[in-house]
């Protein structure tokens, strides 16, 4: 699965800045499931975004419905590039484990990490330059 | 100065690099984890050595940021054998740390269909 495809493409590019938006959103959504954890009837939330993109990257219809109106119900998978990441309910738990929601946020920030690492060698005037001058 | 500047950051990413690579080793390990269903207590540690490692990388970070700084704002050195040599070493801690980053979102998406999801309510009947 490339989510964050070939970085040497826009398209890669923009998939770094989609999977950016997922962990800032998967940040918020698990503090809001550790806040609630003793809500009664709570469950806990989820994000999904990266098996949405892989889904849109391996089966991404040729054909897709035009949405020109709000109230239109979107038909086809989307494009890579409209892929947003979404919030889904946990129904395999009652409740929060907050253990578990640690151990998400921890991942999370370090995948968090590391993408802004490397978008940062993206856009990194250093690289350019070196690029530049090797040529 | 831009021959040090030259060396450090050179220095720099051949310091990052096994490290970077210790890491995809870790999200490979976790990935294993995660697919046989393993519990939790098993994925904390690996977690911990890879915060660990992500804290060696930006202390090294750290120490050339200066060097980078300058390298962004000044001349490029004549020295185009070890310029060509630091160009390979960005592009393999790049492709490393893209690697790790695809390995994440395999790991991040088996993980979330370990359990059951289902679209959230509307704000409305979340305080229902």
């Amino acid at each position: 699965m490339k989510i964050h495809g070939t970085l040497g493409d826009r398209a890669g590019l923009g998939a770094l800045k989609q999977a950016l938006d997922a962990y800032a959103l998967r940040h918020r959504t698990i503090a809001g499931n550790i806040a609630n954890a003793e809500t009664p009837g709570y469950r806990a939330r989820r994000v999904e975004f990266e098996s949405i993109m892989r889904r849109a990257r391996e089966g991404a219809p040729a054909v897709r419905g035009a949405t020109t109106d709000p109230r239109h119900i979107p038909l086809g998978a989307p494009a890579p590039a409209d892929v947003t990441p979404r919030e889904t309910v946990d129904t395999a738990a009652e409740g929060v484990d907050v253990e578990r929601e640690m151990v998400d946020m921890v991942k999370n920030q370090l995948a968090y990490r590391l993408a802004v690492r490397l978008l940062d060698m993206k856009y990194n005037q250093l690289h350019a330059a070196i690029r530049g001058s090797s040529r | 100065m831009t021959a040090d500047t030259l060396t450090r950051l050179i220095d720099a990413y051949r310091r990052e690099l096994p490290l970077y690579e210790q890491v995809l080793e870790l999200v490979r390990t976790e990935h294993d984890a995660i697919e046989r269903g393993r519990p939790l207590g098993e994925i904390i540690p690996t977690l911990r050595t890879k915060r660990d490692l992500l804290r060696r990388i930006d202390a090294i970070e750290r120490e050339v940021a200066d060097d980078r700084s300058r390298w962004n704002a000044g001349r490029r050195p004549v020295d185009a054998e070890r310029t060509a040599e630091l160009a390979r070493l960005v592009d393999r801690v790049r492709d490393t740390v893209r690697r790790i980053l695809e390995f994440e979102a395999r790991n991040e998406s088996a993980w979330l269909h370990q359990g059951g999801v289902e679209p959230a309510p509307a704000p409305a009947e979340v305080s229902a």
